[in-house]
This record gives structure tokens, C-alpha cells and sequence, in this order.
């Protein structure tokens, strides 16, 4: 009886594998990545609580997902963007808006996309906006040259399988085509990582990780100054 | 060296001294300044050498934190991709303000990535270094910030490690950032800390300011690293520096090096040597003013006042008396000086005057005085004589210098006085009153009196004599012709009666040892009163003078003659029978008989009575043979006169001494009864005609209520040594009297006659005295008389009791001057208050020229010594007009007032009645 109920789990992942492969019906994908921190800072490296963005790649780039064009609404407040980490499909459209009454001059040198902007401060109430076409896929880091804390990382991507997460919350990738697919996470604070997966029916819940190298707080409020000081005794 | 310029030299010492003083203390206080200056300049160095660390380390923050928030950098640290972050760097670098950056994604290999502007900061090995990696481990594991500093190599870097922060959220990596501390930095940084500066590590010198601080820091590298500076030279420049650590990391006792803040002693001391410099130029200055100022002060206040006095005592000196000092109104001690100098100027002008006036009073007296003054040195020659000599031994005074007496009266023996000037022994010693005999040159024969006191100097070594002399040859002539007058009578010639007596007693001893006979006979002129009284005293003086003469002739040379009183002489011949005696006598009378003077041209009859003892005898007492030949003589007269009598035992003589020895009992009865009394004879004083003096004079009472005069017993009291009892008697009744006067009469005084037998006797002074002061009189009233003749018979113990009567305050007036000795210099020796001008003289004045010439010369004289002057016998109104007008002061006689028993206020007017007596004019 163990033997027989073991059996059935071992291979009923591979028989559904078989199934979405050969009969191609609606198989899905699901899962929760935690992060798991792998950086060089040993203290406050807790949970972090930041964005994780889990897409569906297809494998080789050989199939053409089809991609419904987006506008993706980015709002820039208190000298911050918001939403910091995004992901996009190709083509999407992004438009920000200056909700600060202050200048903000966006830009990225990505390669792929490089911009650069200027958003009018807002008088009004009425947000002054920018787009940006989003046409190659990559990430592009945008800042803010007139405020170092304004970033946001946005990811292109080729898929329209995209969402964003917490660490351990669960993501669920529905209406795929059974068989093997590419699963992309990635987050502005851990190297992007590629798991390949096959997309079933009913699938178990993924357990992944993402090795985080952001992290830690520090300890000590020593002054800088004292501590020179005390270099020159 | 003057005083000025001892006072220049004290004021610039002085100033000197405290210039040293102040610069040397100065010095001290600058060098404690300095130190404490260099102190205090390296520790403020080193305090901003730390501030600009502080400073570079907020830049290379700021730096890192740029840096830090460079997109690029975040980007490629969030790609987690060591090769993006290297090529990123690569494009980062160079990055103003950062030499070195290095970014951290592991602390293994290839977890890290850097560049800098030299190729080593970015090999493997220094990224990989201990050193680095330990600053990264602290970022690590937790501190916020990690600075700290490095050697590498020959580079010292300052490092600063900062998180890169994931823009959201989160630490992604380490980025260390370093900046090199070179010789730029520290040459920028010498300016801020405006002192030399030197990074080093043990024998390598990493950046300095110092040139030429040799890579050989032994001294420094083996420099405790202490707190308090420390000395060194660098190329003969003086350093004071401090050493301290730059330590790798905070807590960690790894020196990543040592810094050296030196502070050259140029700097500091330049000023201080600039201004020493400017002081010594100041102090010289100072010195110049002070060395003007001193002669300044020196000239003004104390040399040129000091010149002046120094010329006005030069001047003084040179004898220049009329000096006076003027240095200006001044109230210092110079001022006091010259006041002083002044005032002494004076006194000495003063004294310079009277010294001058006492010079001259000296010359004066010397030149003038009859004595003169010599001196002599210890060879006996002379130093100074008075000119008076020269009037005096008619040798000029000029010729005794340097010349011995001996010397100057070569002709005279003068051993005496040589031994006395120039002692055999050496010692000096005083001499009175010695008399020397010499023969003047010119003016041949003198005795001197002299007297000398040696002279000693401050070393008591004898250097002469100095004394007076008197010429004492007229004294000594006065002296022998005192002797002569002494025994002769003064009209004569003739012996007087004093020293036919003395000489008669010599003979009658001769006679007695020999056993020879002698004859005495006494002559008495008949009826020579009415000589005097008809034809003058003149005339009877004559007729005396001849008999004397005619005497004298009839004697032997053995043969004594004198004239023992008025009209009578006395002879005595010894080796004479008594029969040859008579008739010598007789042949005498015959001769004065036949002698016959002429007078007014007619020629008048005289004769004598004789009286004749034989001797021895008749006896051997003179005074015995002279009463018995005046028995005689008597007799002779009552026979008849013109006749010679022998002297008979039998009768006369029994007759005439019993009268002699009645009036001596008489006398002595007188005396035990009070039988004595006196009478005053006023005086007038002629200028104010005021009497207020009296003579006293003595009677005796006699039978049924005579008064007798005193020529009846005098005589007797003078032959039996009764007179001196009469003088006590005639003294004290007087002195009672004078005491009994009413008080309106205290001016009166008396003249009380004193015998000569009473002068010179001590116990008549005794006498004397206790009377005056028994009865409290002053003794300014009363006047001693002495007769002139009883004063020069023995004029030393005359001349010792007049001055002790004059010192008891009692006068002295000489009786009867003029008929003695009749010699002015007696009154110099006698020193009498008052001359009594003898009546002979005056009785016959308004008469006689001679006695008007002797009366005025006499009165010249007595004024001349400050003596005054009575007249006797002033008898009428003439007499009186004319002694007034020849000077005299005082009268006395019958005109003026009798004697009386009372006192006679006015001239023959009002009498005041003494107590003890009353007696009618006598």
C-alpha cells in the first residue's frame, strides 16, 4: 500500500507532464519564492519585503507569445517612484506622472532603452506625464538626476505571464499550455533567476528561492567625526 | 674721574643694569613664550592637522556617497555581477576626489573590483589585502561607515568604506573609496596649519614641508610619542615638533604612519629677535639719553653747583673772602649746602674780621706794648719778635730772626738763657720771671724779664719757645733807687730817720763788740716854722737843704747824718769821745750860725739846738739814745736854743722820757677808754659841688674836755707799737658810724687812714673784712688812705694787700702824693682808685708855678690811669678855682669844712650828727 501510494506521487507529476505535452490543455503553474539572502552583510539580513517579479518565459524564445499592449501608470511622489519595480511586455507604454511640485528629470542609460526626461512640477494638482515606449526587452533602470533616491527598475519581458510577489506569498500562472516553460524571477534586490518548469494540471505549489545580496542595517551610529578623531590620538 | 662723569657712568649702569634686568627677564619670559607659544601652536596644529583629516574624510565621504549614488554604480551592484561592477568602475574612474575605489560584492576573490590612479591600488593583492579587507569586514558586519588609512606602498590613503545601498531597500555591496596623502595635500595642508608637517613611517618619509628632513628620522622614529614637543635641527634649523600616530583603523593600535608638526624657532623667535634688535637700538638710545640726561642732571644739579662752590673755595683759599655763592633758588641738599656754605662764608668773614681785629690788636699791643713778644725754634733761634724791640734795644725786630740772642747780643752773657731755649736734656720746660742782663748795640745795658711757654707740636715734639719779655731796667734802676729812697730822706738827701735808726743800731752793736764810744747829737733848727710860716715851705725846704748840706760836710765818711723829721737831723760819730762830741756839736750850731741863707735877697739869721748822748753809754737801743738826745735837745731849746746839751741821766732825761712814756700811757688809756674819737673832714666833689665823702680822722679825748690832735700821739703809738690798735680802733668806730647813717645817706662814704704798719698786715685784712661784714656795709663806701711813703717802703706787700682790698670791693687812695717818692711808676704798680695830692703842693698853689705844673701833670696822669684826684689844703677860694681848673675832682680842707665830729652835708653849711660821736670843730 505505501509502495502503491508512493508510486502514484512519483509519478503523477510525469504523467501530467506526458499529458500537457501530448494533449496540450490548459496546464498552470504555481508556486511562492522566499528569498533566501546570499550577500556579504551579516546583520539585519531579515525578510525582505520587496518585490519579486515571477514571469513565464517560454523556453528558447521559440514560441511567440502573443502580447497585448499596456499602459503602466508610474507616479513619482515625495522624490519617489512608485511603483519602484515593475515589470512590462514589450511595447508597453509608460506613463509618469509628477506628482511632486518640485522638477524631476528621469533618464536611464540601459542600453537597450535609453531616455531621458523631464517632468514639469506640478502646480495645479494636475500631474504633468510622460511616456515611454517600451520597445526591447531588458531591464532599464531609471533614475532620477536630480533626486538619488528616485529609482525604479522595470522589466521588459517578452511574456505577458507576469506577476509581482512578496517574499513567500504565492504566484499562480494559469491557462498555459502544458509542457515546459521558463520561470523568471526576479527582483531589484537578488540576481534574476531562471527556473525551468513544466506547466500542468493541477500542479503542486513550487517552493523556489531567490538568493538576496541586499540587505543588512547597521549598528552603530558612531560619529564619523569622533571616530577620525580617535585615528589621530 | 669727575663727578660728572662718575654720575653719567652710575646713571647709565644703573640704566644698564636694569635694561640687562628687563631683558633678561624679558628673555625669560619670551622664551616661556615661546615655548608655550610653540606649545600651544603644535598642539592647536595638531588639533587642526586632526580638523583636517576630519575635513578630508567629509570630503572623501561625500566623495564615497557620490559615488555611492552613482546609477551606474547602483546598477551594476544590483546586477550582482562582479565583471559589470569592474567595467563599470573602469568607466567611473577617475572620479574627482578619490584616487582609489574599490566596490565589494564578496570578501573573496573576484568579489571585488577597483581601480585608481596608480595601477597596484586595483591588483588582487591590495584589494585582497588584510588591510583592506578588514576596514570592509567592519562595514560588514554592521558599522554604517568605516574610515581609516593606509600605507600602500609609498602611498598613504585615506580610506572611507560605505554600504551601496539598494535604492529600494537593502545593502547590496561595499564601496571603499581612498584618497592619497600627498605631498600636495600636506604642502596645502602646511599653510593651514601654519606649521611644518612630515608623514613618515619609520625610515620612509611619505610627504613633508621640511626640506632636506632626512629619510634618517632615528630621533623621530625612536620619539616617545608624548604630548610634549620635542627638539631636533634640520639643516641647521632649530625645531620644536611633536610626533603623533595615524593610526589604520578607530581601535586599532596599527600605526598606518606618524605624522610630525614641527614649528621652526625662526618663526617664533624672528619677531622676538626683531624686536631685540629694535630694543637694542631702543636700549642704545635710552643709554645715549640717560648718559645726556646723567651729565644733564649731574651739570646742573650737582656738578656746576659743585664747580661753583669748588671756585668760590679756591677763591676763599687764595684768600678772596668777598665771595658769595648763587647756584639759584634751591631747597635740595645743594641748595642747603651753599646756604651752609654762605652762612659759613659769613661767619667765616666775620671771623676772618675778628681774627683780622684780634691780628691787629695783637700787633697793636705787641708793637705799642713796653713788652715784647718773641718766639724761638728748638735751636734757640728766633722766629718772630715784636717790633717794639727795636724801641725798646734799639735793634730792628727783623734782625732777630733766625738768629740765637746769643747771637744778637754777642757782647753779652746769655748762657743762662741758652740753656733755657736749648736744653741739655731735650725737654722744654716753662720759665718765669727769669732776668737776663745783656748789652744792646746802641743802646748798651738792659735787664729783661722773661718769660716762655715751649712749644710742642700735635706729636708733642718740642719745636721752640714762644713768650714775652720786659725791659725791667728802669724797674731795676727804680728798684736800687727805691732801696736808696727808702732809707733817705727825699729833700736831703740824707738818710731819713728810718735808716739812721736801722744804721745807728748796726753802729752801737759795732761799738759795744769793740768797746768803743760814739757820740749821737740831735739838732734841731730854731724857729724854722716861722720860716715856713712868713717866707714859705719853700724857703724853710731851702734852709734845710743848706743845714743838710753843711751837715753832711762836717761828717766823716763812718759818720751817719739824717733828717728824722722836719727841722731835725740826727748824727751819730763814732769812735768819738764825749768831750770831742760836745764840742763837734758846738762847732755844728756855730757853723749853721754863720750860714745865713738868703732869702728875697736879705739874708736870714738861723740856729739849732743840740742835743748830745754818749752811746752805748747812754744806752743801747737807738729808739732809747734818739729819746734821750731829743731830752737834750729839749732842754737845750728851753735853755735858750742855740745851745748843746749833753744828755743827763739825772734830770732832763728822767723829764723827757717820762713825757714819752705818759703819752703812751695816755695812749693806752685812750685806747682801753674809749678815749678816741674821730672827726669827719667832708670832701667836695668839685663838678657835681656835692659833699658825699669824708675823711676820718682821730682825737683823743683829753682832760676837761680837750680834744688833742693826733700829731701828740701818733708819733708815740708809731715809737711804741700802739698805732696798729689805734688803726683797728679808728676803723671800727668808723664802720659803725657809717653803718648808723640813715638810709637817705646810704651814698655816704669814708676815707679811714691806715698806718704803715697796717698795710701788708694780714691780720688787718682779716680785720678788715669781718668788720665790713659784721656790720653789713658795702664796701664801696668806704676808701683806705695810705700814704704814699708808707706804701713804697715796702711796696710788694704794699701792692698784694691794696689788690686784696680793692678785690673786697674797698678803694684805695694814696695820702700825701708826692712828697715821698714822687715817681709815677709807682702808681702803676699800686694801683690806687684815688691820689691825694699831698697839701704841700697845694697850700702855696695860686703861688707857686712848680706846684701848678707838678698838680697838672699829676692830675694828667691820674686820669690818664683812671685815677681821681683830691686836693689837700684847700684853704681859700683860689686855691679851689685854680685845682678846678687844673682838673682835679675832689677838695679838701678848711674851705671845703673843718673837721668835725659831725658830717658837714654843704659847705660850711648843714652838719648831720653821727650816732657814736659828737664832737666840736677841731
Amino acid at each position: 500500500m505505501w509502495l502503491l501510494k508512493n508510486s502514484v506521487k512519483l509519478l503523477m507529476p510525469l504523467l501530467m507532464a506526458l499529458c500537457w505535452v501530448e494533449t496540450a490543455v490548459p496546464a498552470e503553474i504555481r508556486g511562492s519564492v522566499n528569498f533566501i539572502y546570499n550577500g556579504i552583510f551579516t546583520h539585519g539580513t531579515g525578510t525582505s519585503n520587496q518585490p519579486i517579479a515571477v514571469a513565464v518565459l517560454p523556453v528558447g524564445g521559440k514560441k511567440k507569445l502573443r502580447l497585448k499592449k499596456q499602459v503602466h501608470q508610474v507616479k513619482i511622489t515625495d522624490n519617489r517612484i512608485l511603483p519602484s519595480f515593475l515589470t512590462a511586455q514589450r511595447g508597453d507604454q509608460i506613463v509618469f506622472a509628477n506628482m511632486d511640485p518640485v522638477y524631476h528629470q528621469l533618464f536611464s542609460l540601459s542600453n537597450d532603452t535609453p531616455f531621458e526626461v523631464t517632468l514639469e512640477k506640478t502646480e495645479t494638482g494636475k500631474p504633468k506625464q510622460a511616456s515611454l515606449s517600451l520597445e526591447k526587452p531588458g531591464t532599464v533602470h531609471i533614475f532620477c538626476r536630480i533626486h538619488n533616491k528616485s529609482y525604479a527598475r522595470v522589466d521588459v519581458l517578452e511574456t505577458p505571464y507576469q506577476q509581482i510577489v512578496t517574499s513567500g506569498q504565492p504566484f499562480h500562472f494559469k491557462s498555459l499550455k502544458a509542457g515546459r516553460w521558463m520561470l523568471r524571477l526576479a527582483s531589484p534586490v537578488a540576481e534574476t533567476r531562471l527556473i525551468p518548469v513544466n506547466a500542468v494540471t493541477a500542479p503542486p505549489p513550487l517552493k523556489l528561492e531567490l538568493a538576496s545580496h541586499s540587505g543588512g542595517t547597521p549598528l552603530n551610529n558612531l560619529g564619523v567625526r569622533p571616530a577620525i578623531e580617535r585615528m589621530y590620538q | 674721574m669727575n663727578i660728572e662723569q662718575k654720575n653719567t657712568l652710575f646713571v647709565v649702569s644703573l640704566v644698564l643694569i636694569v635694561l640687562v634686568s628687563i631683558s633678561t627677564v624679558a628673555t625669560l619670559l619670551i622664551m616661556e613664550h615661546v615655548r608655550k607659544s610653540m606649545d600651544t601652536d603644535l598642539n592647536r596644529a595638531r588639533e587642526v592637522f586632526v580638523e583636517a583629516q576630519k575635513n578630508r574624510f567629509d570630503n572623501l565621504i561625500t566623495v564615497a556617497r557620490g559615488v555611492r549614488a552613482e546609477p551606474s554604480l547602483i546598477a551594476a551592484t544590483l546586477t550582482g555581477d562582479i565583471t559589470t561592477v569592474r567595467g563599470m568602475l573602469d568607466d567611473l574612474f577617475p572620479r574627482p576626489g578619490a584616487d582609489f575605489i574599490a566596490v565589494y560584492l564578496g570578501t573573496g576573490p573576484g568579489g571585488v573590483a577597483g581601480a585608481g590612479d596608480r595601477p597596484h591600488f586595483s591588483s588582487p593583492q591590495i584589494l585582497n589585502s588584510k588591510l583592506l579587507l578588514t576596514m570592509v569586514d567592519r562595514l560588514i558586519n554592521g558599522e554604517s561607515l568605516v574610515v581609516g588609512n593606509a600605507l600602500i606602498y609609498d602611498a598613504m590613503l585615506q580610506i572611507v568604506v560605505v554600504p551601496i545601498e539598494n535604492p529600494l531597500g537593502g545593502q547590496v555591496g561595499a564601496l571603499l573609496v581612498g584618497r592619497q596623502f600627498n605631498q600636495t595635500d600636506l604642502t596645502a595642508m602646511r599653510h593651514l596649519v601654519q606649521s611644518d608637517i612630515a608623514i613618515f613611517n619609520n625610515s620612509t618619509v611619505l610627504a613633508t614641508s621640511i626640506k632636506k628632513l632626512v629619510p634618517d628620522l632615528v630621533g623621530l622614529n625612536n620619539q616617545t610619542i608624548t604630548k610634549t614637543a620635542m627638539e631636533f635641527s634640520v639643516d641647521s634649523v632649530q625645531y620644536s615638533g611633536r610626533v603623533f600616530p595615524i593610526l589604520s583603523q578607530v581601535s586599532s593600535s596599527h600605526q598606518a604612519a606618524k605624522v610630525l608638526i614641527a614649528a621652526p624657532h625662526n618663526l617664533y623667535w624672528a619677531p622676538y629677535r626683531l624686536l631685540g634688535k629694535n630694543a637694542m637700538y631702543f636700549s642704545a638710545i635710552i643709554l645715549l639719553v640717560a648718559a645726556l640726561f646723567g651729565i644733564s642732571i649731574s651739570r646742573r644739579s650737582l656738578t656746576r653747583p659743585l664747580k661753583i662752590l669748588a671756585k668760590a673755595a679756591r677763591a676763599i683759599a687764595s684768600g678772596d673772602l668777598g665771595q658769595r655763592v648763587n647756584i639759584g633758588n634751591r631747597d635740595d641738599e645743594l641748595g642747603q649746602l651753599t646756604d651752609s656754605f654762605n652762612t659759613m662764608l659769613s661767619a667765616l668773614n666775620d671771623s676772618h674780621a675778628a681774627l683780622e681785629k684780634s691780628r691787629q690788636r695783637f700787633m697793636d699791643f705787641a708793637d705799642s706794648s713796653s713788652d715784647w713778644l718773641w718766639e724761638t725754634d728748638n735751636k734757640g733761634r728766633f722766629t718772630y719778635v715784636s717790633s717794639s724791640v727795636s724801641s725798646t734795644l734799639g735793634v730792628p725786630a727783623k734782625d732777630f730772626i733766625g738768629r740765637t740772642p746769643r747771637e744778637v747780643f754777642a757782647d753779652s752773657r746769655l748762657g743762662e738763657l741758652m740753656g733755657l731755649l736749648r736744653p741739655a736734656d731735650g725737654v722744654l720746660k716753662t720759665f718765669m720771671d727769669i732776668e737776663i742782663w745783656l748789652q744792646a748795640p746802641e743802646t748798651g745795658r738792659h735787664c729783661l724779664r722773661m718769660n716762655g711757654v715751649p712749644i710742642v707740636s700735635h706729636d708733642k715734639a718740642p719745636r721752640g719757645y714762644r713768650g714775652t719779655a720786659r725791659d725791667i731796667t728802669k724797674v731795676k734802676q727804680d728798684e736800687k733807687r727805691m732801696v736808696l729812697l727808702a732809707n733817705q730822706d727825699h729833700l736831703t738827701g740824707i738818710a731819713n730817720r728810718r735808716r739812721f735808726l736801722q744804721d745807728l743800731g748796726h753802729e752801737i752793736n759795732r761799738l759795744e763788740v769793740c768797746e768803743q764810744t760814739g757820740v749821737l747829737i740831735l739838732v734841731d733848727l730854731d724857729h724854722l716854722k716861722l720860716v715856713n710860716d712868713t717866707a714859705g715851705h719853700a724857703a724853710g725846704d731851702q734852709i734845710i737843704v743848706q743845714v743838710a748840706g753843711l751837715l753832711k760836710k762836717a761828717c766823716r765818711e763812718e759818720d751817719l747824718l739824717a733828717r728824722i723829721s722836719g727841722d731835725e737831723f740826727a748824727m751819730a760819730f763814732p769812735n768819738m769821745s764825749e768831750q770831742y762830741g760836745i764840742e763837734k756839736a758846738q762847732q755844728l750850731l756855730e757853723s749853721i750860725n754863720a750860714l745865713k741863707p738868703r732869702l728875697d735877697g736879705k739874708a736870714i739869721n738861723i740856729s739849732a739846738s743840740a742835743g748830745v748822748v754818749t752811746m752805748p753809754k747812754h744806752g743801747n737801743q737807738p729808739v732809747d739814745l734818739m729819746a734821750k738826745a731829743d731830752a737834750a735837745m729839749s732842754s737845750a731849746k728851753k735853755s735858750g736854743r742855740n745851745k748843746v746839751i749833753l744828755f743827763d741821766e739825772s734830770d732832763m732825761s728822767r723829764e723827757r722820757m717820762d713825757n714819752q712814756l705818759t703819752w703812751k700811757n695816755r695812749l693806752i688809756e685812750a685806747l682801753e677808754n674809749d678815749h678816741l674819737v674821730l672827726v669827719y673832714q667832708p670832701i667836695l666833689a668839685i663838678a657835681s659841688n656835692e659833699i658825699s665823702h669824708y675823711e676820718v680822722l682821730v682825737r683823743m679825748r683829753g682832760d676837761k674836755g680837750t680834744y688833742l690832735p693826733p700829731d701828740k700821739f701818733i708819733p708815740t703809738a708809731e715809737q711804741f707799737g700802739l698805732i696798729q690798735r689805734v688803726d683797728r680802733v679808728v676803723l671800727s668806730k668808723a664802720i659803725k658810724s657809717l653803718a648808723s647813717l640813715p638810709v637817705e645817706q646810704s651814698k655816704i662814704s669814708y676815707s679811714i687812714n691806715l698806718s704803715g704798719l697796717s698795710v701788708g698786715d694780714p691780720d688787718m685784712y682779716r680785720y678788715i673784712e669781718d668788720e665790713i661784714t659784721k656790720n653789713n656795709i658795702d664796701p664801696r663806701r668806704i676808701t683806705f688812705e695810705i700814704t704814699e711813703t708808707a706804701a713804697c717802703e715796702q711796696l710788694n706787700s704794699a701792692i698784694e694787700f691794696i689788690e686784696k682790698i680793692r678785690r673786697l670791693g674797698c678803694k684805695i687812695s694814696l695820702d700825701d702824693f708826692g712828697v715821698g717818692f714822687s715817681s709815677f711808676s709807682y702808681l702803676k704798680h699800686l694801683r690806687a682808685d684815688i691820689i691825694k695830692i699831698d697839701g704841700s703842693f697845694i697850700r702855696d698853689i695860686h703861688n707857686n708855678n712848680a706846684d701848678q705844673l707838678f698838680v697838672k701833670a699829676l692830675v694828667d696822669v691820674a686820669q690818664g690811669m683812671g685815677m681821681a684826684t683830691v686836693a689837700e689844703f684847700v684853704e681859700n677860694q683860689q686855691i679851689l678855682e685854680l685845682v678846678t681848673s687844673l682838673g682835679v675832682e675832689y677838695a679838701q680842707g678848711y674851705h671845703i669844712g673843718r673837721p668835725n665830729d659831725k658830717l658837714i652835708l654843704k659847705r660850711n653849711a648843714n652838719t648831720v650828727e653821727p650816732k657814736e660821736a659828737s664832737l666840736a670843730a677841731v
